[in-house]
């Protein structure tokens, strides 16, 4: 047995439907973007944390020369240093593998990494997770076991045959098993910025089969250690490097900085800042919709509510009458949200598993995030209506029991300034309208605002990642391929790649791996030594134009510049970590643009006298013939100390592949949430204004005022909201897409705000046609008007 | 139309049929019950007249009234309006009729309350063919000094004098009035009853008040009483009192 007012109050919500509706689905709409990318993060950092804590995730990572393996006993007496594993690591090419069929025609150069693991034992740190088949065995010598992303891009099976090429010399391996390792979950060859899983594979061989394969018997070139509880990671870093720089050591990172790592805890930040942001959004709506509409509902009811109050109901149920209605909205709106944000959780962790290779990827909603989510939809709620529930509960029976008081009109802004004297009188009655109300025309215009600008933001970003591709590849990056040397070597190899076929044009490339402080801040990175005539990677400021070679000095990128925290002027210090390891100060002449990276700059003479060096290359960048590339590939395969080759086009078809995909996606629901969210607002906005003002609107009929005249007055008041909402709409826009592009940012990854003047098109379209058929929806309610009743009634 | 001419304002009262309602009868349901609201009227209206509806509530006047203004459609029967029979129209018609010919006055005067007097007058003779001026229609009315104030502004009988002013702006030929004092105290029922006589007499607009007030029938040219959703009398006052011999 239903109690007497819950049956009113169900009724009165059947009545409402369309309104209530209308902010459910807003509020609904916050809840499932807040269960969405909360639910992802919760999902890929339970990954994270498990599989680094079962595979026992290295925290401090150190590349070297060579040392011999009496070096290892002296690193593991480093205070702090828990346990540490050292291994050999070095990069090959792979031949295009028999069993990949449909693969192989896209194939470009594959490199791949080249992974130690103990002769006798399993490794203990950054362990493997068997997929199929096994770890290669003891005493088999030519067992490896592939990084699962890399077997599958080539259908390769355990007992396939590769062919990989150490120093000229080619080396059959059979394919045993398919692994994942935690330093490789987001996998990406050395100068990529983007994962091809076709193009780049980690393989994992006994530490006897690397090692021999390099001469690096008895041996090291790579170190990984855990850091004891308590001990401060920076002072092991520093001891490491301490020891291992007689070695050739390039400098410890800790797990911050390693590549795979940075990447994954990146995307996490973005996800945490961005799951707070968005739903806020909806929730604020939601929040006003709820006050406008309740506001609405209480000046309606005044009557019902002096009736009961007169027949003996309490302030305090009357006031929980109305506070049922609001709580039942939002927890059908929770309940709606959950369900959708849990499948468009479980679709955005579907967009990450290809990138991200965890052992155990699963999607869950966590208990607690289920609790969050209600409890901010009621928050919404009664935060919206709480207002007029007390103005209801409080309202005295008597006072009730009166008509409300006549609304009191003056001459608007406009007219007492002399501006719209000759506006017609309905246009006059939409102009007092919107300015007694200042609030609600607020509310209307900032509702549509935030849809637009919700859908400008994504749009934005959009734009801007394109923007910043083309930037790269076209003003930044002109070469076709760039060939990277396993060791710098003598001016004259420029000639042996220029005469590889297809090669129309080779420009070569000094860079050597520095580590550049200024001050409390030191970063590890790549400098480049550029010549002024640089034809293919010519200097470019963030608007694409050509700077110039810092003819003194060095350049920083701007994401490296912003690390330091230097500016043109300062002076940095630069400790090579190469070869003679020479240490140099030198001044900050220039700050260019890259989108990917960090980098730093030096005219290409300056850099070798300061490394003591005659003219060397460490590759170059290649202009080819398309027609040839399958036999350029080949060539390089075989040429002496080629160790990478990244050809432009694969990067461009991935990063196509990879942002039109998650691109795609999330236009279309933020499509959809613009069109709940000025739906919502544009129909609450009609239906509110239809039934205030009914009764003129009614007159207006009577005195002989057509339907479509009256519709004017309606939706006209109405769409001028939605449509000061739009440019509105564009500066929060712009501005939101500004706050999540500053998020994105990071130091590897830059891109300016750039936005296509066809996405600020695509959001007044999406605005005007949510605006324009909520609001001929409402116009049904107006074409049945009851002209006759509504003369009977006070006002 | 030949009759337009016929109606000249300062005519008084004119034997011409501007109205004509034949067999006229509405039934509507309300929930489960079927109200038989009007079972065959059949009246005609003459240009000029000063006409007072008489009957009790229930008894049908306000359907009739709804009927001849083009509110409403009756269920059987027909309304010519000047010769053209009005209830074949549909919606858009009587949209029409009622924005060129008729002028309403309601119990509540249903003024739009972000307007001034003037504008609430403006409203309808901006959409009029041939209306008179806001300023004239409100002197009409003895309310040139209110004319810039809004309905929240003015007291009950002076709203009601907009009202009128509204209705007779447009230079109707017929002007229908339900319960027009039915809302004021007699003293401003009076001076609305005068505003109305006044603007019957300059303007020569047909005047059909209903009410379920006996005493405001002596001020009419003629009175029909309306029972039971039938016309139950039909006579024409040999002496026609002023408003201000009316009490109640």
């Amino acid at each position: 047995m239903i109690a007497l007012l819950d049956r009113k109050l169900l009724r009165d919500m059947f009545a409402m439907r369309g309104q209530l509706l209308a902010i459910a689905a807003v509020v609904a709409s916050g809840v499932a973007t807040l269960v969405t990318m909360r639910s992802a993060l919760g999902s890929l950092q339970r990954a994270m944390s498990a599989t680094y804590a079962v595979q026992r995730f290295a925290d401090v990572f150190a590349r070297l020369e060579r040392a011999p393996q009496s070096v290892a006993a002296e690193l593991a007496r480093v205070p702090g240093v828990a346990a540490l594993e050292t291994r050999v690591v070095a990069e090959v090419t792979v031949a295009p593998p028999e069993a990949s069929g449909a693969a192989a025609a896209t194939v470009g150069l594959i490199t791949g990494r080249f992974v130690s693991i103990p002769d006798d034992d399993r490794p203990y740190l950054d362990t493997l997770h068997v997929l199929r088949g096994r770890l290669p065995e003891l005493g088999r010598a030519n067992e490896v076991a592939l990084s699962d992303a890399f077997a599958k891009a080539h259908g390769l099976d355990p007992g396939d045959t590769l062919t990989v090429v150490v120093n000229e010399r080619q080396l059959s391996l059979r394919v045993v098993g398919e692994v994942l390792s935690p330093e490789f979950v987001y996998a990406m060859a050395p100068g990529s910025v983007i994962p091809d899983d076709a193009l780049f594979g980690v393989l994992f061989a006994r530490r006897r089969v690397v090692a021999a394969s390099f001469g690096m018997e008895g041996a090291f070139n790579d170190v990984i250690l855990t850091v004891a509880q308590g001990a401060e990671p920076q002072a092991v870093i520093q001891a490491v490097d301490r020891i291992l720089a007689p070695y050739g050591g390039l400098g410890a990172v800790p797990r911050a900085e390693q590549t795979s790592n940075w990447f994954i805890s990146n995307e996490l930040r973005q996800l945490a800042s961005m799951g707070g942001l968005l739903p806020s959004i909806f929730l604020a709506v939601a929040t006003f919709l709820f006050a406008v509409v309740m506001a609405r509902v209480v000046t309606q009811q005044r009557g019902e509510i002096a009736v009961l109050k007169a027949f003996g109901r309490s302030n305090v149920e009357i006031g929980a009458h109305f506070g049922k209605l609001v709580v039942l909205v939002a927890l059908v709106a929770a309940a709606g949200g959950l369900a959708a944000g849990r499948a468009m959780g479980s679709g955005m962790v579907d967009l990450y598993r290809p990138y991200f290779r965890f052992p155990r990827l699963e999607h869950t909603v966590s208990p607690r995030l289920v609790l969050v989510a209600v409890c901010v939809s009621l928050a919404a709620a009664l935060a919206g209506a709480a207002r007029a529930v007390l103005r209801a509960a409080k309202l005295p029976p008597a006072e009730a029991m009166r008509p409300p008081a006549p609304v009191s009109f003056r001459r608007t802004l406009l007219e007492r300034m002399g501006l719209a004297r000759r506006a017609s009188v309905p246009v006059r009655v939409v102009l007092r309208n919107l300015e007694r109300k200042p609030l609600r025309a607020l509310v209307s215009i900032l509702g549509t605002a935030s849809g637009g600008a919700l859908l400008l933001s994504g749009l934005a970003m959009s734009d801007s990642i394109d923007h910043a591709i083309a930037l790269q590849f076209t003003s930044a990056q002109r070469e076709d391929m760039t060939v990277t040397l396993g060791a710098a070597r003598e001016e004259g190899a420029l000639g042996a790649l220029a005469g590889l076929p297809g090669v129309r044009y080779a420009e070569p490339f000094r860079a050597v791996a520095v580590r550049i402080r200024a001050g409390a801040h030191e970063r590890r990175v790549a400098l480049e030594g550029v010549r002024d005539g640089a034809i293919l990677r010519p200097q470019i400021d963030l608007n694409g134009r050509r700077t110039g070679a810092p003819a003194t000095g060095i350049a920083l990128s701007d994401g490296l510049a912003e690390a330091l925290a230097v500016a043109p002027g300062a002076t940095v210090t630069v400790q090579v970590l190469e070869e003679r390891r020479p240490t140099f100060d030198v001044t900050v002449t220039a700050v260019y643009a890259s989108f990917v990276g960090m980098g730093a700059r030096m005219d290409a003479d300056a850099l070798a006298r300061a490394l003591h060096e005659g003219p060397r290359i460490s590759g170059a960048h290649l202009l080819i013939d398309p027609e040839r590339r399958a036999e350029l590939d080949d060539a390089l395969r075989v040429t002496p100390l080629v160790v990478g080759a990244s050809a432009r086009a694969d990067a461009l078809r991935r990063f196509e592949e990879s942002t039109g995909e998650s691109m795609g996606f999330m236009t279309f629901f933020l499509v959809l949430f613009a069109t709940v969210l000025v739906g919502g607002v544009v129909y609450n906005d009609a239906r509110i204004t239809l039934a205030e003002r009914g009764r003129e609107l009614a007159s207006m009929r009577v005195l002989g005022y057509r339907r479509s005249e009256v519709a004017g007055i309606l939706l006209g008041e109405i769409w001028t909201l939605a449509a000061l909402g739009i440019p509105v709409g564009a500066v929060f826009g712009v501005g939101l897409a500004w706050i999540a592009l500053r998020n994105a940012q990071s130091e590897m990854l830059r891109m300016p705000l750039d936005i296509d003047p066809s996405s600020f098109a695509i959001m007044t379209l999406v605005l005007a046609t949510a605006a324009v058929v909520s609001g001929l929806v409402c116009r049904r309610g107006l074409d049945r008007l009851d002209l006759v009743e509504v003369l009977k009634e006070r006002s | 139309m030949t009759e337009d001419d016929a109606v000249t304002p300062g005519l008084g009262v004119a034997e011409h049929p501007v109205l004509v309602a034949r067999a006229l009868t509405k039934r509507y349901r309300m929930g489960e019950v079927t109200v038989h609201a009007l079972r065959g009227v059949d009246l005609e209206l003459n240009a000029g007249e000063f006409v007072v509806l008489l009957g009790p509530s229930g008894s049908g006047k306000s359907t009739l009234l709804n009927i001849l203004g083009g509110l409403d459609a009756p269920t059987s029967g027909e309304v010519e309006y000047r010769g053209g029979v009005l209830t074949t129209g549909g919606e858009r018609a009587l949209t029409q009729y009622r924005r060129e010919h008729v002028g309403f006055v309601f119990q509540f005067y249903n003024l739009i309350p972000s307007l001034t007097a003037r504008e609430n007058v403006a409203l309808v003779t901006e959409i009029a063919r041939d209306p008179i001026t806001p300023d004239e229609a409100l002197a009409l009315v003895g309310l040139s000094a209110r004319r810039d104030h809004f309905p929240a502004q003015l007291s009950g009988g002076e709203q009601q004098r907009v009202a009128i002013a509204r209705a007779i702006a447009k230079r109707p030929a017929l002007l229908l009035c339900d319960e027009p004092t039915g809302a004021l105290d007699i003293a401003t029922g009076i001076v609305v009853l005068e505003a109305l006589l006044a603007a019957n007499r300059e303007t020569g607009t047909l005047t059909l008040v209903i009410t379920h007030n006996r005493a405001i029938a002596g001020m009419a040219d003629r009175v029909i009483s309306i029972a039971d959703g039938r016309i139950a009398g039909d006579v024409r006052n040999a002496a026609r009192k002023a408003p201000a011999e009316l009490s109640w």
